[in-house]
């Protein structure tokens, strides 16, 4: 629960964290197969 | 009933055909001879039935004339669901240009020619879901499953619902069976210690958020029968949906095997291969399994003890894990809720309050089964 409760409230702001962690640890992994750059 | 072909069947399209036939057949034949009225089978495709968006056409078509058939030979009323495979492999193609995926769309054009209801079970997200199950990072789980995963549902979905309108035929559902489903399967039962239960348990509160997004684009059930999520999504849109328990034990295993049939409107067994059994093949006999449960759900009602029936059915497996916890009819309520007041706000704050509302159910309940065998220490092996 503290973590979720610390993740940033605000959609874009999660994305923006997300996109520049899971981008470099997870092989494969392609924003533009979502639609994201 | 979902038989599921022998392997080396799948070798020309003339054998598949003939083992859907015999498969989808026994089933069909048992349902007179007990006295079943209804039936539902659903051809859950294998690879090469949306590899070859041609074969899983064919084959939908001979199961709608067996159906025919059986509907003028002895009244039966039966009909059919056709799973499209999700081929894409999200770390290895692109999800939505790659050939895999105009396949996918093809063999939904060719499927919905005749087959009542089209469902698939997507996989958009997985990449990074998998990733972070291993890790148990619940952030990355809901970008997984909560984000990414609707966004690849919203693009696949609304064409889906397209297709399902030009050619008649019904917009059932999806499951997150390729990442929550994996993650209960890898919490496992109440002696398996490799991924825990709690996580796999607020994947599928995650999951809910995510399957809804198909009835959003216009999707109108019956749900897939393997989506656990379910009597959320059933909470929070009214659609009828099918679900799975102890008559999937031949697929897999749960903990939920008698609650999850508390809200259910179609009973499957998830996947069944085609063999012999000492009762007659496999198809038919599941079939028949499946038939009395229902049998003994409409009697329920009939009798007016459908609230008894439904607090047997929860009391039996409601805190024998986490999972069957939050999947409970009043719990899945309540993050139903929590997911549709979040929704405008976006895909991943719904998700999130989903799995929030689930955490505090679970944190708020001592009498879990599950909690003396998971105090024991973790031995290494």
């Amino acid at each position: 629960m503290k973590d979720m409760e610390a993740l940033p409230e605000d959609e874009g702001n999660f994305v923006d964290m997300c996109l520049k962690k899971y981008k470099k640890d997870v092989k494969g992994f392609n924003p533009d197969s979502y639609g994201l750059k | 009933v979902v038989p599921h072909p022998r392997p080396g069947s799948e070798k020309t399209l003339k054998t598949l055909l003939r083992e859907y036939e015999k498969a989808n057949g026994d089933a069909l034949e048992r349902m007179p001879i007990v006295g079943h009225p209804t039936l539902v089978i659903e051809n859950e495709h294998i690879y090469q039935m949306t590899h070859n968006p041609e074969w899983g056409g064919e084959i939908a078509a001979q199961t709608a004339r067996q159906m025919d058939d059986y509907l003028a030979k002895y009244g039966l009323i039966a009909s059919q669901q056709a799973t499209i495979a999700d081929l894409r492999r999200p770390e290895n193609v692109h999800m939505r240009t790659s050939d895999y995926t105009m396949e996918m769309l093809e063999s939904f054009k060719e499927c919905s020619k005749h087959a009542d209801v089209v469902c698939i079970e997507s996989t958009g997200g997985k990449e990074v879901f998998d990733y972070a199950l291993l890790r148990q990072d619940i952030g990355g789980i809901l970008f997984g499953i909560g984000y990414l995963g609707c966004l690849d549902m919203e693009w696949m979905w609304n064409q889906i619902v397209a297709i399902c309108k030009e050619n008649k035929c019904i917009a059932g559902g999806d499951t997150n069976c390729s990442e929550a489903n994996t993650a209960m399967f890898m919490a496992g039962g109440m002696t398996s210690k490799d991924v825990p239960h709690v996580i796999a348990a607020l994947a599928r509160s995650i999951a809910a958020a995510r399957t809804l997004v198909a009835y959003e684009c216009g999707a109108t059930g019956p749900g897939k029968d393997c989506a656990y999520e379910n009597p959320i999504i059933k909470a929070m849109t009214g659609v009828p949906i099918t679900t799975e328990g102890k008559v999937s034990a031949c697929a897999h295993s749960d903990l939920a095997s008698n609650l999850i049939a508390a809200v259910c409107d179609i009973w499957s067994n998830e996947a069944v291969e085609y063999h012999d059994m000492f009762g007659a093949t496999t198809t038919s006999v599941f079939a028949e399994i499946l038939g009395y449960d229902c049998a003994m759900f409409n009697s329920a009602i009939e009798l007016g003890y459908q609230k008894e029936m439904k607090e047997i059915l929860i009391n039996s497996d409601i805190f024998r894990d986490s999972h069957s916890l939050i999947v409970a009819p009043d719990n899945a309520w309540e993050i139903g809720n929590a997911i549709v007041a979040n929704t405008a706000k976006g895909y991943y704050p719904r998700a999130r309050a989903g799995a929030m509302k689930a955490g505090s159910i679970i944190l708020a309940e001592p009498r879990m089964k599950l909690t003396a065998l998971r105090k024991k220490p973790y031995r290494r092996r």
